[in-house]
């Protein structure tokens, strides 16, 4: 990775939002946040660089599934990690669905959303594998 | 004259009468499928709501247990840190029941599947022994665990994980702070997880019933709990090919013994087993 600790969190719920800039600021990272997919495709088009998105499935106006879906179309953001955030029960399936570095089951423990986040900032994006 | 037409309506009657109560027992079946939908679809959405401020809950209490640890006094961070673990331990504990809930509204609703990938069972049982060692040394119980080496299997990790969870939960709750053990054995073409406790035990006639859904063998006075756990354990054993069963005396303990299949299972994905 290019070593940037710059992380995008995009969750509709501004209590989880603002809670995971929060402990991620706390744990040495820079945090950005957009309530949705449509807000956060505008910021990475408008020169956003993550070094990897947090990403919550359930969302309005543009859900995890077709922000993913429309990440992937774009080459220059394809690259960007994706760690998914959901409360449903199969979420390994639905890591194998998006290509997505892996998924956090809500609620989550800090040490494991860190030992995600190391894991996926460690690891090429899965998106990238074909 | 009157009486004799009374006579010839009255096999209609009858079966209009008979007609009426199919339309009438049809509706509330109708109405019963209608109502079970909806509690169903409720439980999802409800517990999809409670995760949320779960979500903030648990990763704030995390950070300020950090914290605390990271701080220098000595004196109340003791104190403070013991609290701050009650509320975690508390916040974990709510987000089992609402996964509980949720899971057995997917199981009701033919929703629920695994999803089998290669897996070694013994790190799975010695991962999560490790995980509730604390909580054994709160209630009092010798928590041990024994196994032959690593046992690779195909299996949905995370649900044989929440089996173990199950199984090790109530071993230290209905254990009467008796030493458990989890004894993991295997063959060349199955695995046998024995979950044992010294505790209070099961009357024979409530062997079966325990695997039900809401059912318990104690009183919910006495002991807390939604009575969903062993139903979803049973659920993703059946679900893997495998069995459960439990060999108990009442006031000696009880030794769950779950046994699954190391082989490739065929049912996979949201249309494979189990569906409720």
């Amino acid at each position: 990775m290019s070593g940037s600790r710059l992380i995008l969190v995009v969750d509709d719920d501004p209590d989880i939002r603002d809670t995971l800039s929060e402990v991620l600021s706390e744990q040495g990272f820079e945090v950005r946040t957009a309530p949705n997919g449509r807000e956060a495709l505008r910021a990475l088009r408008h020169g956003l660089s993550p070094a990897l998105i947090l990403l919550d499935v359930m969302m309005p106006v543009m859900d995890g599934w077709q922000f993913r879906a429309e990440q992937l179309r774009a080459p220059e953001l394809a690259s960007i990690p994706v760690v998914l955030l959901s409360a449903h029960s199969n979420v390994r399936d639905m890591a194998d669905r998006t290509k997505a570095s892996g998924v956090l089951k809500k609620p989550l423990r800090l040490k494991d959303l860190l030992a995600m986040l190391k894991r996926a900032l460690e690891a090429p994006a899965p998106g990238l594998e074909e | 004259m009157r009486g004799g037409r009374s006579r010839r309506w009255k096999p209609f009657r009858a079966l209009l009468r008979i007609r009426t109560a199919e339309r009438d027992a049809h509706e509330l079946a109708t109405e019963l499928r209608e109502a079970v939908r909806i509690r169903d679809e409720f439980l999802t959405i409800a517990a999809h709501e409670l995760k949320t401020p779960l979500t903030s809950l648990q990763l704030q209490l995390d950070s300020l247990a950090n914290a605390l640890e990271n701080a220098p006094s000595a004196g109340p961070k003791s104190m403070l840190l013991g609290k701050v673990d009650t509320a975690i331990r508390q916040t974990t504990r709510l987000a089992v029941l609402v996964d509980d809930l949720l899971d057995v509204s997917s199981i009701t609703q033919g929703r629920f599947a695994i999803h089998p990938e290669e897996a070694d069972l013994e790190r799975i049982v010695r991962d999560v022994v490790s995980r509730f060692s604390s909580e054994a040394a709160r209630v009092g119980c010798a928590l041990t665990v024994e196994t032959p080496g690593p046992v690779a299997a195909r299996v949905d990790r995370l649900r044989i994980e929440q089996v173990c969870e199950n199984l090790i939960t109530n071993a230290l709750k209905y254990g009467c702070a008796k030493p458990v053990h989890a004894q993991l054995t295997a063959t060349d073409s199955k695995a046998r997880l024995i979950v044992r406790d010294g505790g209070i035990g099961i009357a024979p006639e409530d062997r079966e019933r325990i695997f039900g859904r809401f059912e318990r063998a104690v009183s919910a006075n006495h002991y807390g709990g939604l009575g969903l756990g062993l139903f979803i354990t049973h659920r993703i054993v059946e679900a893997h090919g495998g069995t459960i069963h439990v060999e108990s005396e009442l006031l000696q303990g009880s030794a769950f013994v779950v046994e699954l299949p190391r082989a490739p299972i065929q049912a996979e994905g949201p249309s494979g087993k189990p569906s409720a």
